[in-house]
């Protein structure tokens, strides 16, 4: 198999992550949503970046499922293939992290639990607002042809098989809206 | 708008100015009355709701920073172990306004057998089709009793809507509910606008001579009432309005309890306990401020309007030598009988996109002839039934989760086909109705505390899915994929099941009847024990 690129992280100051961190989750998180031949994945969407905003944050209480979870990865790769997991084949990625999946490396701290959190976050951080630090370039919206955030839609546009009248892809911040003023850290 | 008053001795005490204390603030306050609002929450305004599918209600819940640091638990039965609550359908938020501001807006009535269950079930199908474990019991009051006051609240919070009979004479039999009860009134404003996928599932429902109709709705179809109207944006349900569109009891009664000058509306107002005085009576809610300073209000009437579970939270730890299992307790009901609100899925994959998320929930369409007894039961083995509907509103980060179980969860297999058919998925849902049980209660739990700082115990659920439940969970399942196949799915497979508990849909646990030993409350909500304490 060929082996995976080595994507730089974004140089951004992380808030969560270290470097070696920012690689692990980078390359899981390219593995759940890849960029392929119908376009660009996780990391054009700074997935990456993304989750560290929210583990920094409104996502504090899931630090340490995180911190478990990375570790896990890496000694996993490590045991069974002499690598950290950022620098296995793409291939050797997916035979991994089918196997948190299916619950059979939970030796390794790697619960199924993590691998759903994993995904959840993934999605989130392709399609979210970009205001949150994910769906860069709103790469997300544009894979879905999402038209955006719009105060006002037409009867015509709300009909099955209906074509949506050109507009401007716009987010919350194009409309002049932040995120809600009260996101704090919370227990979920 | 007049400003803030401070009320030293208010002749009522509101604890909660959500759905149910928002509007009796109004109605007391425009009777004359001296009110103090307790509200646990922030006071909002339209600004604090942007159309942001990460936070808001769904997915981080950051309206409920409160019940975030409060987070219940949850056990099968006495004998298993205790696990916290699943919250299948979101939790709670505290704010004024209260769950009114994220709604979906169906602004629905009763049926009249609703109110006379027992009575009704006895006489078509016998006793004994009454589970024996269920506590199935007629209310104090008939849909008769209630109509007017269903009539002034749909004029009082705007409610969008056609009417199948006025009076008794037919109005809109195309868009009305033709299975609704006699109504005295039409509603104050048209319906929100059809819809391509809602207009799918009626053409449908007729055709396999079904009853569908659109559901009356909590939001302005046109101005009203100085609100603009709906601008169909799509982010509702599970938002508060920007535009004020939506009728939350923040943006049509509060403000005119305040204009009234007799609200004192305290925000981040965490009431924590309501003392009794020697005979028995409320004298005051002590609660803590914005500051963490604990205070008092003394009051002539109180009335407890938190959320069903927070309500009940306080009567337990309201303790005093007159009450020492806590308020409206003497009898030891409190926190029985709770039900929580069941939502079943029907997912089916179209040909065409849909473009869900050109609308808001609230232009829902439903059928209720699988609904409370519309339908002969006689060999089903369950009574009662649900409303099945569907509605608008969608957007991405949810449509990416909508993915056939068969189907890979991530990977490239995973994103072909959720970017090929994320805009052609969508549900149909059934609420199915739980019956009450004596098995299935709240109390407070004996271990678990929150961590709010103030260390108070946390609502524990004993709830179990029950026989009459499960097989009315089956048999809805089976119309909603007949109703799916007929609107043309290419594909049909079951979506999620909602059945958890501590969610914003819960229920019950302070019943309401004329027997004060069998009951908490008389058919005004008046504690039999505390009779000037209202919940």
């Amino acid at each position: 198999m060929t082996p995976s690129p080595h994507h730089p992280i974004t140089r951004v100051p992380l808030l969560f992550f270290t470097e070696a961190d920012a690689e692990t989750i980078q390359a899981a998180t390219a593995r759940i949503f890849p960029s392929d031949e119908l376009g660009p994945g996780a990391i054009e969407a700074s997935v990456v970046i993304y989750l560290d905003r929210a583990l920094a944050g409104p996502y504090a209480h899931l630090q340490d499922a995180y911190r478990i979870g990375i570790r896990g990865l890496d000694a996993a790769s490590e045991f069974f293939n002499k690598s950290s997991f950022a620098a296995l084949t793409e291939d050797a990625q997916d035979a991994l992290l089918t196997a948190v999946e299916h619950g059979s490396l939970t030796n390794f701290g790697l619960e199924p639990a993590f691998m759903a959190l994993l995904i959840r976050h993934t999605r989130e951080g392709i399609f979210c607002d970009p205001a949150h630090g994910g769906n860069r370039d709103l790469v997300g919206w544009k894979l879905l042809g999402y038209p955006g955030v719009h105060r006002v839609w037409r009867q015509d546009e709300e009909q099955i098989g209906a074509v949506i009248h050109p507009r401007p892809l716009t987010t919350m911040a194009d409309d002049r809206f932040g995120i809600g003023p009260r996101e704090e850290a919370g227990n979920r | 708008m007049s400003g803030p008053r401070r009320l030293s001795r208010p002749d009522v005490c509101i604890v909660g100015l959500g759905a149910a204390g928002g509007v009796a603030a109004h109605v007391f306050t425009e009777a004359g009355l001296d009110v103090v609002g307790l509200e646990a929450g922030p006071h909002w305004t339209n600004a604090d709701f942007p159309p942001d599918e990460l936070t808001m209600y769904n997915r981080r819940n950051t309206l409920g920073a409160k019940f975030n640091r409060e987070l219940q638990t949850l056990r099968d039965d006495e004998h298993s172990p205790t696990r916290p609550a699943d919250y299948s359908l979101g939790m709670m938020m505290n704010g004024v306004g209260g769950g009114s501001v994220h709604w979906g807006a169906w602004a629905r009535r009763f049926f009249a057998t609703d109110f006379t269950i027992r009575t009704s079930t006895i006489a078509r199908y016998g006793e004994e089709a009454i589970p024996a474990d269920a506590s199935v019991v007629d209310w104090p009051f008939t849909y008769a009793d209630l109509e007017p006051y269903y009539t002034k609240a749909e004029y009082a919070l705007g409610v969008a809507g056609a009417a199948y009979r006025v009076d008794g004479v037919i109005a809109d039999p195309e868009r009305g509910n033709a299975l609704e009860e006699e109504r005295s009134a039409p509603f104050p404003m048209p319906p929100l606008r059809s819809f391509g996928w809602g207009e799918r599932f009626r053409e449908a429902g007729r055709r396999l001579g079904l009853h569908p109709f659109i559901v009356p709705a909590g939001v302005n179809s046109v101005p009203y009432d100085g609100r603009p109207a709906c601008t169909y944006c799509g982010f509702c349900s599970g938002y508060g309005c920007y535009n004020g569109a939506k009728a939350s009891t923040l943006v049509t009664t509060i403000p005119k309890a305040i204009a009234t000058g007799r609200l004192d509306l305290r925000p981040y107002a965490r009431a924590i306990r309501v003392n009794t005085d020697a005979s028995g009576q409320a004298a005051s809610v002590d609660y803590v401020g914005p500051d963490g300073a604990r205070q008092r209000v003394e009051a002539r009437v109180f009335l407890l309007s938190a959320y069903s579970t927070e309500n009940i939270r306080l009567m337990f730890l309201s303790t005093s030598d007159t009450f020492p299992r806590g308020l409206g307790n003497n009898h030891g009901l409190l926190g029985k009988y709770f039900m929580t609100h069941q939502y079943i899925e029907t997912m089916g994959l179209f040909a065409e996109d849909l473009n869900r998320f050109a609308g808001p929930v609230p232009q829902a369409v439903a059928l209720d002839d699988y609904n409370a007894d519309f339908f002969d039961h006689s060999n089903l083995g369950f009574i009662r039934g649900g409303a099945i509907g569907t509605e608008n509103q969608t957007q991405p980060i949810g449509a990416s989760e909508n993915i056939p179980p068969t189907y890979p969860a991530w990977g490239r297999d995973y994103k072909k086909w959720m970017l090929a058919n994320w805009n052609k998925v969508t549900y149909l849902r059934a609420q199915p109705e739980a019956l009450a049980y004596a098995g299935i209660c709240m109390d407070l739990d004996p271990y678990v505390r929150d961590t709010s700082g103030l260390g108070l115990p946390v609502i524990r659920f004993t709830y179990r899915q029950r026989q009459n439940e499960l097989r009315m969970i089956d048999f809805l399942q089976t119309r909603m994929v007949e109703i799916m196949t007929e609107m043309g799915a290419l594909e049909v497979w079951p979506g999620r099941t909602w059945t958890g508990v501590g969610s914003s849909h819960d229920y019950g646990g302070c019943r309401m009847g004329n027997d004060s030993t069998t009951s908490v409350c008389d058919s005004h909500g008046r504690l039999h024990d505390t009779p000037n304490c209202f919940v």
